[in-house]
């Protein structure tokens, strides 16, 4: 985001260094008196400008006078005065002030402010959002994500929902863009991590927590100060680290690890999952307290497949500075017929692949090289054995089964590597012990036999 | 605008932000937070003096 050029007229220096706090991130100039503040609205640029009415001991409320100027050059004008008599109020807005607020709770006043202010310009930029940074044709999801915009500003948690590669990371970070938060956009993917590296990167740490830790760091928490945590994946997040980071959440403080004095942030928290968020609240995968935390309103992406007009808008956007495709018909409606079970992400990979080979025409033979109309994974394919199974002696049985044989497989091929079965599959430990138990009884049943 | 209703509002006003100076002063780092202290004791000697202009006022009344 852009520094916001701001002017902040008031004559008391603790005043001025607390909207200088609460204003970092921006471009914020200051002037204490009546002259200097005009000399400085009639010759600078500002964007938006805090105005104080009383302007020294012997002034005559001459912030009022200012508020006229300032708005005659354009300037977002906004009074915070501890002067809040009705009267005062009335003539305010009537000189043109945009906002008046009372002193006394600048940190959410002014993040509230910035926040109408880029929202007010926002309508200006409103083309360009579609365009650049959201692209989609598809009109449910240009409404759907015009309306998550306006509560961006709020302090409200945003739950994002919607398969792989449907663009949850970018609608995020959009979301932050036009937050007004002036702290940075921090991102976690929580299924990357173990618990314990989880926590670590998460809340952060001090020199000799543990191990590895060879210096302090600072956490996700931490980083996002001001800003906006985006927690991605949030249905692999143990009961454990859910209840920490709730804890955080309501608290906006946490321990690192291995410190024995709190820290302090100011975060806002958009999460997102490609689960189905029913299912992992009735699983008890997700604990409702925590999902009504990071819940305040959710917004569902669609897969590429159901916005299909979306294709070649997105194909024109990941070709924009590299080489310009052309796609005969037959290529075209190839692409169209697809069911892209990637999303975004695989028509982006496709692009890329494409742009690098040698043609710039591009032809039917080419896609399908590329591309199979049976690219995604069956969900659930079984032999005539299960089926038969599952008739004679349950469905339960076979799904157990089933399970078993992933585990064990996906054991062999880490290694025995217990850890990273557990992230790869996203299991519990006690679903893997359970299965690891049983083929050890099943390994003693063969022996004593 | 009467002085008293002038020196009503200076108080409101310093008050208020020796209450969200307090706030921050947590959070800054030690640097900071010795700039914040100067400009929050001048501002409760500000206060101080305030009030006791307040009381004079009062007293004349």
């Amino acid at each position: 985001m852009d520094k916001l050029k701001i002017l902040v007229i008031d004559d008391d220096k603790l005043a001025c260094d607390i909207l200088a706090d609460n204003l970092a991130g921006q471009s914020v100039d200051f002037a204490g008196d009546k002259a200097s503040a005009e000399r400085k609205i009639k010759t600078g640029h500002y964007d938006l400008c805090f105005i104080d009415l009383l302007l020294g001991k012997d002034d005559d409320y001459s912030g009022l006078k200012l508020i006229p100027i300032a708005v005659s050059k354009g300037i977002y004008s906004v009074v915070m005065s501890s002067y809040d008599t009705e009267e005062t109020i009335s003539r305010a807005y009537a000189l043109g002030c945009k906002e008046f607020y009372v002193k006394g709770n600048e940190k959410s006043n002014v993040t509230a402010i910035i926040a109408r202010y880029l929202q007010g310009n926002t309508g200006k930029k409103a083309q360009n959002i579609f365009a650049n940074k959201f692209i989609t044709n598809d009109p449910s999801t240009r409404s759907m994500i015009t309306e998550a915009l306006k509560y961006a500003p709020a302090n409200l948690p945003i739950l994002i929902l919607g398969p792989s590669g449907t663009g949850k990371t970018t609608l995020a970070k959009l979301l932050h863009e036009h937050s007004g938060r002036t702290g940075e956009f921090t991102a976690i993917n929580c299924a990357a991590y173990t618990e314990d590296l989880l926590e670590a990167e998460l809340f952060g740490y001090k020199k000799g927590a543990f191990t590895d830790a060879k210096e302090t760091r600072k956490g996700k928490l931490s980083q996002a100060d001001k800003g906006t945590l985006f927690l991605d994946e949030i249905g692999a997040m143990s009961h454990s680290m859910q209840t920490k980071l709730l804890k955080a959440i309501e608290e906006k403080s946490f321990y690192p690890l291995g410190a024995d004095k709190p820290e302090y942030s100011d975060f806002r928290v958009i999460s997102a999952t490609l689960e189905d968020m029913q299912k992992l609240l009735t699983e008890g995968k997700l604990r409702f307290d925590f999902f009504q935390r990071v819940h305040g309103i959710t917004i569902t992406l669609k897969p590429l497949a159901q916005r299909k007009c979306d294709i070649f808008p997105l194909i024109h956007a990941f070709t924009k500075n590299v080489k310009q495709l052309a796609f005969e018909p037959a290529a075209k409606e190839y692409l169209l017929a697809h069911s892209w079970p990637g999303n975004t992400r695989e028509l982006k990979r496709f692009v890329d692949i494409v742009t690098a080979g040698a043609d710039g025409q591009i032809t039917l033979d080419i896609v399908q090289r590329h591309i199979t109309q049976s690219a995604a994974p069956e969900m659930l394919t079984f032999t005539q054995a299960q089926y038969d199974y599952a008739i004679k002696y349950g469905l339960a049985g076979v799904i157990d089964n089933f399970k078993s044989e992933i585990i064990r497989h996906n054991l062999h091929e880490n290694h025995g590597k217990k850890t990273a079965v557990l992230k790869q599959l996203k299991i519990s430990k006690r679903l893997l012990y359970s299965v690891l138990g049983k083929s050890q009884q099943t390994e003693k049943g063969k022996t004593h036999v | 605008m009467s002085d008293t209703n002038k020196i009503h509002h200076t108080i409101k006003s310093k008050t208020a932000s020796l209450k969200e100076a307090a706030e921050l002063l947590q959070k800054c780092p030690d640097g900071k937070k010795r700039e914040k202290i100067v400009l929050m004791r001048e501002t409760a000697q500000d206060i101080v003096n305030l009030l006791t202009e307040l009381e004079s006022a009062l007293q004349k009344t």
